[in-house]
């Protein structure tokens, strides 16, 4: 079975939502209207349904979670990931289309958890969510670019959504022709 | 030249031959700044070695570091602010306040950067 450490013990994949659960109700200043995704066991017990790409994000998650738990983890003084902001990963994760590629994971200097399209030097995607469900974004395609903020709800913001399928769009335009 | 010494393995891609733009972001905390080093005229050896130095300050592993041209900062608007602490030590000042602007500019310093991995002790 895969196995999750936080804070020195080792979660089992259940153990997620209990995570996820303490995050809705810890979390500081947590605008009324944000819930996420209702927690359901069965999202993170381990089953044949658990695909092999999801698991890999969740892999992929945790091990930017556990690189970055603690403070100082960037070697420059970088804020460490709370486990409010790993169950904001979470339920972003669980918010993505199942057909889009699955995002790099890595974790900012202040703490935020982030996810990353690359699809070439200078067009990438790069979203990242913060204890309260903010999803602050940035995107390069070739000469322009585009950024803003979000709010982490129930699906997938439109604005990410459009720059998530403008990267691909674009990148498979730009494959020379055979 | 400028470089970002890299100690979080989330901050680099070694198949891409790239640094990502989380790497250049500065500090959560005001003054926001991304500590760097001036090694123009270094050689490979001494820019390795102050990175070795670094890590051994901030007890981490050094794993790679990513180049870039001062003009690529001063481009995007923002400013390198020498302090010589320790030597050849500089911060990239200057970061807007809202997150999503901040992301923008390191992910266009990154795009221009260099990656170079860290051979091991030379």
């Amino acid at each position: 079975m895969s196995s999750f450490a936080i804070g020195g013990s080792t979660l089992v994949w259940g153990d997620l939502a209990d995570v996820r659960n303490r995050a809705i109700s810890e979390s500081p200043n947590r605008p009324g209207f944000f819930i996420g995704k209702p927690v359901i066991i069965a999202d993170v017990t381990p089953s044949v349904s658990v695909d092999e790409k999801r698991r890999e994000q969740l892999e992929a998650l945790r091990d930017a979670y556990e690189e970055a738990s603690l403070p100082g983890w960037d070697g420059h003084g970088a804020e460490p990931v709370s486990k409010v902001t790993l169950a904001q990963a979470l339920a972003f994760l669980d918010i993505l289309p199942s057909t889009s590629p699955s995002p790099g994971m890595s974790v900012h200097p202040d703490g935020e958890l982030a996810f990353e399209w690359y699809v070439g030097r200078g067009r990438v995607l790069s979203v990242s969510v913060n204890e309260v469900g903010r999803l602050s974004y940035a995107a390069l395609f070739g000469y322009s670019s585009q950024h803003g903020t979000e709010l982490l709800l129930d699906s997938l913001p439109e604005a990410i959504a459009l720059a998530l399928r403008r990267l691909y769009s674009e990148s498979v335009a730009l494959q020379p022709s055979s | 030249m400028l470089c970002r010494f890299i100690f979080s393995r989330n901050h680099f891609v070694p198949s891409q031959r790239r640094v990502r733009g989380d790497a250049f972001l500065p500090t959560k905390t005001p003054p926001r700044e991304t500590s760097i080093s001036r090694i123009s005229g270094l050689k490979e050896h001494l820019v390795w070695r102050s990175g070795e130095a670094v890590a051994q300050e901030s007890q981490r592993t050094l794993r790679a570091r990513g180049d870039v041209l001062a003009g690529t900062v001063f481009v995007v608007g923002l400013e390198v602010h020498p302090d010589n602490k320790p030597k050849r030590h500089a911060a990239i000042v200057g970061w807007p306040e809202e997150k999503d602007r901040r992301m923008d500019l390191a992910q266009k310093i990154a795009a221009a950067a260099e990656l170079h991995e860290y051979p091991g002790a030379l």
